[in-house]
């Protein structure tokens, strides 16, 4: 009966990461469709959407990837020891975003002119911000694995 | 700590996979145990031991 729950949370959980990436690859390929249409360059700019897009997609392929290995051969895709490496990740991620996020705030004039801009507009500073924090979860995710393997 | 999870499993001939089917975790989760690199919660030590017929005193040695 547990197991059964277990499982079908499991398959709720394969299904929502399928949704997200189905959900990033569309919004890269209407990116990539207005950005052609407009007649611009898809590589256009350090911050472009599209970096954020591979970065995302870069991120979740593998984990679905191993998340269906387990599914067929029917094992579990999150255990306790996943939970706590994800736990553990997303929160020191988290202290380390916020004050990422107050570095872009404070630095903004010295970012901007690192850029090679006048200032560091909205929309900038946003997509530095999203990217920042997905590099930032990315790299503290691999450290606290490999700090759990090298105990 | 160093655990005897594996010297149990080969005794009962199961692969980490068999094992991780009947304790219900990820191959991966085995493998760490195994080598004693991660911290199982009680109930995860409580089944592990279950499902290789043992105690949990003979599977973790604390160092």
């Amino acid at each position: 009966m547990a197991r059964n729950k277990s499982k079908s949370s499991d398959k709720l959980g394969l299904g929502l990461k399928i949704f997200v990436t189905v959900l990033v690859l569309a919004t890269a390929v209407v990116y990539i469709w207005s950005v052609l249409n407009n007649g611009g360059n898809i590589i256009a700019g350090l911050f472009s959407p599209l970096l954020i897009i591979i970065l995302v997609l870069v991120l979740m392929t593998p984990m679905i990837i191993s998340m269906v290995k387990d599914m067929k051969h029917e094992l579990p895709i999150q255990d306790e020891m996943s939970k706590e490496l994800m736990t553990k990740s997303s929160s020191i991620a988290f202290f380390i975003s916020i004050y990422y996020l107050l570095a872009i705030a404070v630095f903004e004039d010295r970012i901007s002119s690192l850029l090679g801009m006048t200032e560091l507009i909205a929309r900038h500073a946003v997509e530095l911000g999203i990217m920042g924090m997905a590099i930032i979860f990315a790299v503290t995710y691999f450290i606290v694995r490999l700090r759990m393997s090298k105990k | 700590m160093k655990t005897r999870i594996k010297e149990y499993r080969l005794k009962r001939k199961l692969t980490q996979e068999e094992l991780a089917r009947k304790v219900g975790v990820r191959r991966e989760t085995i493998i760490y145990l195994e080598q004693g690199k991660y911290n199982p919660s009680l109930k995860l030590a409580y089944d592990t031991a279950k499902a290789l017929g043992a105690k949990i005193d003979d599977l973790f040695i604390m160092e």
